[in-house]
């Protein structure tokens, strides 16, 4: 046994006091635990012992025996509670290990902000913000010298002109005064047509008699 | 526990004596190691002792016994599988037997303490092995020392720490 510990102790452990508190508190409890048990059995021999020293009459050993075992129960009860103290001990222990932890990465993220502050001063922002704004107008100038000295008006309207061509060609032909091509819609009754119901009406008569 | 049931090659008289044929050999010693494997894992008998009369290997009922030596010879191949270690000296004959070789049980321990939350907490051995948080786990009742040689693989791996205080041990995963 004492081999496997002996070699390789790392330089470094991992392991803090209050884990090693934590155990301590967990190892009492497994303790406490144990001694229950035995309680827990010594109390179901005693009561069978009760039972047979019953059968042979002798009453007073009995009661004597059963006397025991409630002095044990009580003992029960009171391990039980320092059992409930311990556990509740031991979670608060844990429970502080893991606040300890979330401040710990708090302060680290504190830290980093604080780190990244410093490397962003107001002043520096300024500057930067000077320099930006400059830049952006050093390029509107630009762009206004370009644009008024490059092309002349005659380039803009042949770009235009070109504009116009490309649209009649792509797009389908609308003519704007369709209306003035197509012809009036009429206002009378078409009388060509009366005249001719006329004609046909007695040729069928005509008909019908032969 | 449930009584053990012996495979019926148990009750077959030549599988107490070794075989010359090879091949029949190697299926007799690789029963005879399931045997084994399967009987301390039932039984939660973590050392055998070849030199200790067992119903592992005699079988009153037919009036065989494994010899020594074959014992030994079966032992010996346990060992090269994993699934055995000689404990003390080469000549005590008594062996750790490994069900589940160290290393699967370091990855079923670690697994289950990475499921049930546990890493970051120190938990002692007696609550691991006796706890009622593990009654359902494979390891529950395991033998300490095998216990032990699969955390301390573990530990190499920077995968938990054992301590010790007075003696008793606890382990903290991570």
């Amino acid at each position: 046994m004492g081999g496997v510990f002996g070699k390789s102790k790392k330089p470094v452990s991992r392991v803090t006091e209050q884990d090693k508190a934590v155990l301590q508190l967990k190892q009492q409890r497994d303790k406490i635990k144990q001694y229950q048990k035995r309680i827990e059995q010594s109390l179901e021999k005693d009561r069978q012992l009760a039972i047979s020293c019953l059968n042979k009459g002798q009453r007073e050993r009995a009661k004597l025996i059963l006397r025991k075992k409630k002095y044990q129960e009580n003992l029960l009860g009171t391990t039980d509670k320092e059992l409930e103290a311990l556990e509740k001990l031991t979670s608060d222990l844990e429970f502080a290990q893991v606040q300890q932890q979330v401040l710990d990465g708090l302060q680290v993220g504190n830290e980093a902000l604080k780190k990244i502050h410093e490397i962003l001063t107001i002043d520096e922002v300024e500057r930067i913000m000077d320099e930006t704004r400059e830049g952006i107008e050093k390029q509107q100038e630009i762009d206004a010298i370009i644009s008024t000295g490059a092309l002349s008006t005659e380039d803009e309207d042949s770009v235009a002109a070109e504009l116009e061509e490309l649209v009649a060609s792509t797009l389908p032909a609308i003519d704007e005064d369709i209306d003035d091509k197509l012809p009036n819609v009429p206002t009378e009754e078409p009388e060509i047509e009366k005249k001719n119901r006329k004609e046909k009406e007695p040729q069928d008569r005509v008909a019908l008699e032969a | 526990m449930t009584e053990f049931e012996f495979p019926w090659e148990y009750n077959f008289p030549p599988f107490f004596t070794l075989q010359k044929h090879t091949e029949t050999r190697k299926q007799q010693i690789s029963r005879w190691k399931e045997l084994i494997l399967t009987y301390a894992k039932q039984n939660n008998q973590a050392v055998i002792n070849i030199n200790d009369e067992s119903e592992l290997f005699s079988n009153s009922k037919i009036n065989r016994t494994l010899d020594r030596e074959i014992r030994e010879v079966i032992l010996t191949e346990l060992c090269k599988s994993k699934n055995a270690e000689i404990v003390g000296s080469k000549n005590s004959g008594t062996y750790e037997i490994y069900w589940l070789t160290v290393d699967e049980w370091s990855n079923v321990i670690y697994s289950w303490a990475v499921n049930s939350g546990m890493t970051n907490s120190v938990l002692t051995f007696f609550e691991l092995l006796n706890g009622d948080d593990t009654r359902d786990q494979q390891f529950h009742q395991l033998n300490e020392q095998v216990f032990m040689k699969a955390l301390k693989q573990l530990e190499g791996k920077g995968k938990c720490e054992v301590m010790e205080i007075d003696g008793n041990y606890g382990v903290k995963f991570f």
